[in-house]
């Protein structure tokens, strides 16, 4: 049995790469015993849903630069 | 003489015109905020523009912006360094036990609230909050893992660390914004 400390940890490297076939079982059977980890796991996924809305306010579109350009050549008159 | 300051006015101008994509992108990519990167980046050609008069030709026009803008970004970086003092903690120590159980008062609990809509644009204000308040390396290797959606190996090369680094700090940076988010939404409901 791992520990929620463990599963966290697994929980975060799985974003990163995959993991091995035993962590993924020693992952699952932690997450069926443990309510408080099948709390942290939907947190963490609406974190990650909201970094994935905030994506568009990060991400810049052409549009968006080609302002920037030209507020800049206008500023320096060119 | 006077010519030649137009001529390599205009360069320069053309120069703007089609590079300004791939110098924001490269200031973006190692500041890690849109609104940041736009500001050095502007901050740093407009002092190239006003230098243009000791380009010795030495190199490309274009490489030598770019030098600037590195300068300029190592500036960011360096005076960040020593303005901010970044959440740095252990954040596993805080959140759980010494046999990794969690800790009560840091019990997950952001599902609950009965409110969706206002809740999510509350933990969004949170999120934004907290997240500025990462050591610059997190947010850098947050931002492309998470808005600039770079696979692994990229998020590597560009932060020079290992893929166990990216995890780890995944997993840190993600229980320090669990503690930064739950603690403010303490302080606002008591």
């Amino acid at each position: 049995m791992i520990s929620c400390k463990k599963y966290t940890r697994f929980l975060h490297k799985s974003e990163i790469t995959p993991l091995k076939w035993h962590e993924k079982l020693l992952m699952k059977s932690h997450f069926l015993i443990c309510k408080l980890c099948r709390q942290y796991t939907l947190e963490n996924s609406i974190i990650n849903q909201i970094f994935q809305q905030h994506q568009e306010h990060l991400m810049v579109s052409d549009e968006e630069l080609e302002r920037y350009k030209k507020e800049l050549l206008q500023n320096l008159h060119l | 003489m006077s010519t030649n300051i137009v001529n390599i006015q205009s360069e320069f101008k053309s120069v703007i015109d089609s590079k300004y994509k791939k110098f924001f992108t490269h200031a973006y990519i190692q500041l890690g905020c849109k609104e940041t990167a736009k500001d050095v980046v502007q901050e740093a050609l407009t002092i190239a523009c006003q230098k243009l008069s000791s380009f010795e030709g030495k190199s490309s026009l274009e490489t030598w912006i770019f030098g600037i803008l590195n300068n300029k970004i190592l500036e960011h970086h360096r005076k960040k360094q020593t303005e901010k003092k970044h959440i740095d903690f252990n954040a596993e120590e805080i959140l759980f036990h010494k046999n990794g159980e969690w800790k009560k008062e840091w019990t997950p609990h952001y599902d609950n609230e009965q409110d969706h809509i206002e809740h999510q644009n509350k933990l969004m204000q949170l999120l934004k909050h907290c997240f500025a308040a990462l050591s610059e390396q997190y947010q850098k290797v947050f931002s492309l893992k998470f808005f600039a959606n770079k696979k692994t190996e990229e998020i590597c090369e560009l932060c020079n660390v290992s893929d166990d680094n990216v995890w780890q700090i995944i997993h840190r940076g993600k229980l320090q914004l669990k503690i930064c988010i739950q603690s403010q939404l303490k302080k606002h409901n008591d």
